[in-house]
């Protein structure tokens, strides 16, 4: 991977991240409904028209007006709260881009267009120059041209996901965590214009997305991911050699106590199993394509399957664990790795091979500082192990 | 008198009651083949898919010559499975047992403007550049997130000569950024009988290109090879995959 394509894809990825910043815009129509019940539909009546800031505004309203209703239309109003606030983003510029403390003032540092940056029916319509020339809300995709020279730096960037984007994904947790293991909705989603069920199982799902986020980004909080991005992708010759020779400290860890950002981020992963684990069983209950997620395509080995490996990926966060014994009786071949290493707090710039350009060398270290336990070259000889 | 008349009266009366009856007759028994189910007994149905098309094919005709053309078994579109967890406006589209066959031009370099894997095909169920006629075509589907082959087969011809044959377990095909991972991937280039084997290799539709990033074994008419890295054209020229 080139470091055009890492940075076009750390931009994508960062994009996504930014895009949970949902900072709240006024619609003003939610305040024509009186009731819960009346500000609960009209926010489905909007989601389901593809109106998704006006739906987050109803859901708001909702929880705000009605914060210890314990009803359904309480837990529906939680539910999608959470929802809306992750998709329902506001791009649009707060006119001072130098502060950083919103999505907008990103995009205005990349240079988009002020126009076309309201999601109607799951469109925008704005261009980004130095991003892309998008038209679609979910593509960010194109071969962009220069990105702009004030585009924020690594550091910066570190520094909005982790003090803007992490409030708002802990606050749509907090919602999350209000519903009742009872929540049932049959609702009409604006993409296929169908009504499905959601429920508790929906809730636990969206629950592990939003924790495995922000594991993610208290880990990348641990990490000097500091470099000059614009000069970076701008630079068309650029290779994974030069890119680490301009920035000696990338991936190395950061100077101070990390430790509870590590041990955070160790809790949110192992959550995210535990209420992976317990959609699944939800789900076995209900299993059918009325509902919004359901496993009905799935077998029940494929399903068991899931589960051990959400189980062994969780027991690997602590301790020495086997994630995949390749089908075979014999434990020589088995994929052994043990992430406490991880979480301890592991400098990856050391554990970088040296680069020829874009090529690598061999791992200095093949064992990634005891992570990888067994299965693979753990001598770093070049022979697999099952063959010596 | 009156009895030959009864009598007539019952055979006329009976004539009209068997032609009614077999009317009757006839139309249930053509309601019955309308009812009939067009699959066959024991055909599992796909509960979740809302298109699924038995024998598809499709030619692209340029200039009074075949261009491009494919065939499969079946085509459906379904849920896409995250994990297991499958959310149903979210789809893929899937080619079962796919044929596709692509023509070049033996002059100029036409290779730079193929487009071998069809996503258009099922992109076009859903895109349009009106947000309202887009809107209308999600309506009942959702969205197309990505084109899926199972067992796929690809000849590319020079003319009318066969060149080159791609065999793949499995191809997913990005429908954002148009490239497709291929599993169980083999190409040979026919008029030399060399060919190359590996796990996953990549289509850059941008480049025009197969990239290898992993382990692959060459057989050619000189022996086996085995390495990682490289990339390989449609005119079957081989090149490290890193500068």
């Amino acid at each position: 991977m080139t470091i055009k394509r890492l940075f076009i894809f750390l931009g994508i990825f960062i994009f996504l991240i930014l895009s949970l910043a949902g900072c709240s815009s006024s619609g003003g129509s939610e305040s024509s409904c009186a009731t819960l019940s009346c500000l609960v539909t009209s926010g489905l009546d909007s989601l389901s028209q593809g109106n998704v800031t006006e739906a987050k505004d109803y859901f708001k309203a909702a929880v705000d007006n009605y914060p210890g209703d314990s009803t359904n239309d309480g837990d529906t109003a939680r539910f999608f709260y959470a929802f809306t606030r992750i998709a329902g983003i506001n791009l649009n510029s707060d006119g001072n881009s130098a502060d950083l403390n919103s999505m907008g003032d990103i995009l205005d540092r990349a240079d988009c267009s002020a126009g076309g940056r309201n999601i109607i029916n799951l469109e925008l319509t704005m261009t980004c120059p130095g991003l892309s020339s998008a038209t679609s809300s979910a593509t960010i995709h194109s071969s962009p041209s220069a990105l702009a020279s004030d585009f924020p730096t690594g550091t910066q960037m570190q520094t909005f996901v982790y003090n803007v984007i992490r409030p708002e994904l802990e606050a749509a947790l907090v919602n999350l965590n209000g519903v009742s293991a009872s929540f049932t909705r049959t609702w009409t989603n604006p993409i296929d214009s169908k009504s499905y069920i959601s429920d508790y199982a929906d809730v636990l799902v969206l629950r592990a997305a939003i924790k495995g986020a922000l594991a993610a980004i208290h880990m990348q909080h641990t990490y000097n991911l500091n470099a000059d991005i614009d000069v970076e992708v701008n630079d068309t010759d650029n290779t994974v050699q030069t890119f680490l020779s301009r920035n000696t400290d990338f991936l190395k860890l950061m100077a101070g106590d990390y430790s509870t950002s590590r041990n955070t981020a160790k809790t949110y992963l192992g959550q995210v199993a535990d209420d992976l684990s317990a959609a699944i069983d939800k789900i076995k209950t209900r299993n059918t394509a009325a509902y919004f997620i359901n496993l009905v395509d799935m077998t029940t080995p494929e399903i068991d399957d899931a589960k051990a490996k959400i189980a062994s990926g969780k027991s690997s966060l602590t301790g020495q664990t086997t994630i995949d014994d390749r089908g075979t009786v014999s434990t020589a071949d088995d994929i052994i790795i043990n992430l406490s290493f991880f979480f301890a707090g592991l400098d990856l710039r050391a554990l970088l091979p040296a680069f020829t350009g874009n090529t690598p060398g061999g791992l200095p270290d093949p064992t990634m500082g005891g992570i990888i336990v067994g299965g693979t070259d753990t001598n770093g000889n070049g022979i697999p192990d099952i063959l010596e | 008198m009156n009895n030959v008349y009864f009598r007539l009266k019952c055979l006329w009366g009976g004539i009209i009651i068997l032609v009614f009856g077999l009317g009757v007759w006839g139309l249930w028994q053509q309601k019955e083949a309308v009812h009939q189910p067009s699959r066959a007994v024991g055909e599992k149905i796909c509960p979740t898919c809302p298109v699924v098309i038995k024998g598809i094919s499709y030619h692209d005709v340029k200039g009074g010559r075949r261009a491009y053309s494919f065939k499969a078994d079946e085509f459906k579109i379904h849920p896409r499975a995250f994990g297991v967890f499958l959310i149903q406006p979210i789809k893929e589209a899937t080619l079962i047992n796919a044929f596709i066959e692509v023509y070049l031009s033996t002059q100029g370099n036409s290779a730079q403007e193929v487009d071998l894997f069809p996503s258009s095909f099922s992109s076009s169920l859903t895109s349009s550049s009106d947000p309202e006629a887009k809107k209308l075509s999600m309506s009942g589907i959702g969205v197309i997130t990505r084109l899926v082959f199972k067992n796929l087969h690809l000849n590319i011809y020079k003319g009318e000569v066969l060149t080159i044959a791609i065999v793949a377990d499995e191809a997913f095909t990005n429908l954002k950024n148009k490239e497709t991972v291929l599993k169980g991937f083999q190409i040979e280039h026919k008029p030399s009988r060399k060919f190359i084997k590996t796990r996953s290799a990549t289509w850059d539709a941008r480049e025009k290109i197969f990239k290898i990033p992993g382990e692959y074994i060459a057989v050619t008419p000189k022996g086996t090879a085995k390495g990682h890295g490289i990339k390989v054209n449609l005119n079957f020229k081989v090149e490290k995959m890193y500068s």
